[in-house]
């Protein structure tokens, strides 16, 4: 008859000696396969995968004492050995360890001090670390959060101006965390990693200056109504559509003042942009523009500046310059039906025959086998669903680079595709994907974009984003330069990198990057991609 | 006479051994053999003095971008210091094989090209090609009489070093311009 102690079945035992063998002989088991170390990464809360290297054991995961610094803390190695972390206004000491003969930190250990929540991302050695929200109280309008480490809350009004909604990337939150509750208040995860607070307002409310900075404890004010008078001095301003066509979507903002410095935009996800107007304030007249291709403009103006953040349809470029106001330029894929089916695509497998492409120091794993794996896999699975796929090669032969421009030119393709492997010589601490578009080319850019959000879930390996290519070179890229439709190159891991590159010489991980590539591109093209708000 | 005889011997025994002074462009200047001479200027054709050291740019890439740390590294009276530049920077670097090595560097009007051993046929990730680019630039770009260049294996032109398109000569980047980083990377 099996007993079952603390959760495990364990044979019936008769006396303590047995007891006390049976514990000895799993123990020893253990330590005979011993503790597998293995390089690792931290996703920390909101400020993403930190550069400072760190370790896996088992299921244990142990950061470089350099890593704290990038998330604000100080550290300080004491003199009994222990390093003192000072988290704002909490310091915290930690008893370091010995790995591989280098001093570690066990993020455990840290986690427990500062009540945060840590776990492996699935089929990855990449620890994620969430804040925990711990109290969410309202009281006579006031909403106050509480959480255990820092957290960027982005506030906005949801599209009816009924309610505040509060975003919090990399938070966790439990039900008991919510006191003093008001009817309609909402909390939920939308995404793994993030907390979203919704609370019901009956009148318009005017937004404060927006939480820009990493903090523990928050409370907005939804007591303050909404004048006409612009709060804190800014100006009331409208969209204006200047023109629109097929190809593009030209908007104005009339501004108050001329800008000290130029604007820049960033992408929140694939349909959201936001735009920075620095040293301006505007609040915008109504929040739509009046054309099908936005959705809802919002604007947030703080004393800093005004963030105005773009819903689009689908996924546009975009090129602003201001002049008499500020103009933007949403240019739109050409992407026909939206369909992947009948698309004419061009896979280029970078390398081949006598150009091997980078090589692993380690074992000479060769860049130009990983390409055409990829490659091979992105294009069947390409035309699995409708595409009519062209590879620039389909074995171990050199193509000259110039004749793989030629071949997307020739065809007349909707889109190149084309699949790299990177390289930073010895340095093997360097680990991530890059998408690379021509110049500054909005297209193609949008194109890097929607692939690129989509590989680091796939692969493991972090993404380090999209780049232009004349941040390599000023000319840029040779078959980015001279092809004559939106085209990127994906860098899909450092071959020199003790994370990147065993997952960048395995097939599974290569069927996973195509068909993650496969998903940018119906993105593009203008689905959803799930994690859109 | 013997005497006469000797020493006009002796004066051409002097005038056979001695090296010869290259003339200068003035007929009728020469000075009478065994005579001191003034000092001259060298004459326009004549080898200036050899360069004993050149710069050395080493590359460090990472996701901010590139800097570089400065060297140098020595020339003997044998080697062309261009050549010496740029092999200096290849073996500082260390991205290309260890037998890749640059065989000469010729200058005209302003363009320089640069002839590789077939070692050097080899392409690379955008990281290491950056830093293989911005390194010669800056290795070639300390002599003043080269403004741009061009990469040969042989007589065979390297059009890219993985996927950077250099069809069209390279503009050099002068010392002043080099990133280098004035602290100790972490």
């Amino acid at each position: 008859m099996r007993g079952r102690t603390h959760g495990w079945t364990t044979p019936r035992l008769t006396t303590m000696k047995r007891l006390a063998a049976w514990v000895a002989g799993i123990a020893a088991a253990a330590m005979a396969h011993g503790a597998q170390t293995r390089p690792a990464h931290v996703d920390f809360c909101y400020s993403g995968i930190s550069s400072a290297h760190a370790y896996r054991q088992d299921d244990e995961c142990y950061i470089s004492p350099e890593m704290p610094a990038q998330w604000g803390w100080t550290i300080e190695r004491g003199e009994t050995g222990r390093y003192n972390l000072t988290v704002g206004d909490r310091l915290i000491g930690i008893q370091p360890r010995q790995i591989g003969g280098e001093t570690m930190l066990p993020m455990a250990d840290i986690a427990r001090a500062l009540d945060a929540e840590i776990h492996w991302r699935p089929r990855t050695d990449i620890l994620e670390v969430a804040s925990r929200v711990r109290v969410i109280r309202v009281t006579n309008g006031h909403l106050a959060v509480s959480a255990s480490l820092p957290v960027q809350p982005r506030v906005a009004l949801s599209p009816k101006s009924d309610r505040v909604i509060v975003d919090m990337l990399g938070a966790t939150v439990s039900l008991d965390a919510i006191v003093d509750v008001l009817p309609g208040l909402a909390v939920s995860s939308p995404k793994p990693g993030s907390v979203r607070i919704e609370l019901p307002i009956h009148n318009p409310i005017a937004l404060g200056p927006e939480l820009g900075r990493p903090t523990r404890e928050f409370e907005i004010d939804t007591t303050l109504a909404a004048s006409p008078e612009p709060a804190d001095g800014a100006a009331q301003e409208s969209i204006h559509i200047d023109q629109e066509t097929d190809s593009a979507l030209n908007v104005s903002v009339p501004l108050p003042a001329k800008l000290a410095h130029p604007p820049n935009f960033a992408r929140l996800d694939a349909r959201t942009l936001r735009v920075w107007l620095p040293g301006v304030q505007v609040n915008l007249v109504g929040n739509a523009t009046g054309s099908p291709s936005i959705k809802q403009v919002q604007a947030d103006p703080s004393p800093a500046g005004t963030a105005l953040t773009f819903q689009l349809a689908r996924p546009m470029g975009i090129t602003l310059f201001t002049e008499n106001g500020l103009h933007l330029r949403f240019v739109k894929p050409p992407v026909g039906d939206g369909q992947l089916a009948g698309k004419v695509i061009v896979v280029d497998a970078g390398h081949g025959g006598h150009d091997s492409g980078t090589k692993a120091l380690s074992d000479g794993l060769a860049e130009k086998d990983i390409t055409l794996s990829v490659a091979k896999m992105l294009g069947a699975d390409l035309a699995d669903q409708g595409a009519t796929v062209i590879m620039t090669r389909q074995s171990d032969v050199f193509i000259p680079l110039e004749e793989r421009a030629a071949i997307a030119n020739r065809n007349h393709a909707d889109l190149f595709l084309c699949v790299h492997v990177n390289s930073n010589g010895g340095d093997t601490r360097t680990s991530g994907s890059i998408t690379f578009y021509h110049n500054s080319d909005p297209v193609s850019s949008t194109l890097a974009d929607c692939i690129e959000r989509q590989l680091p879930t796939a692969s493991g390996i972090p993404g380090i984003g999209i780049w232009s290519d004349t941040k390599i070179y000023d000319r840029g890229f040779s078959v980015l330069r001279n092809t004559h439709m939106p085209a990127v190159l994906m860098e899909l891991g450092f071959i020199n990198n003790a994370h990147d590159r065993p997952r960048l010489a395995r097939e599974d991980i290569h069927e996973a990057m195509a068909a993650a590539i496969v998903r940018g591109v119906r993105v593009y093209l203008g689905e959803p991609d799930g994690n859109e708000k | 006479m013997c005497g006469a005889a000797v020493g006009v011997g002796a004066i051409a025994e002097y005038v056979a051994h001695t090296p010869s002074l290259k003339q200068a462009s003035t007929a009728g200047d020469e000075p009478a053999a065994g005579a001191l001479t003034k000092p001259r200027a060298p004459a326009p054709t004549e080898t200036p003095k050899a360069q004993t050291t050149v710069l050395v740019f080493v590359p460090t890439m990472g996701v901010d971008g590139i800097t570089f740390a400065k060297q140098t590294a020595e020339v003997t009276s044998d080697d062309d210091p261009k050549v010496v530049a740029v092999n200096a920077f290849l073996k500082a670097a260390q991205i290309a094989p260890a037998d890749a090595a640059a065989e000469s560097v010729t200058v005209q009007d302003g363009l320089a090209t640069v002839v590789f051993n077939p070692a050097f046929d080899q392409t690379y990730g955008s990281f290491d090609e950056k830093k293989m680019i911005d390194g010669l630039k800056a290795a070639l770009g300390q002599f003043p009489e080269i403004e741009r260049f061009s990469l040969f294996i042989g007589v065979k032109p390297m059009t890219t070093l993985g996927n950077a398109d250099l069809t069209d000569p390279i503009p050099v980047t002068r010392p002043e311009a080099v990133p280098v980083e004035t602290t100790k990377p972490q």
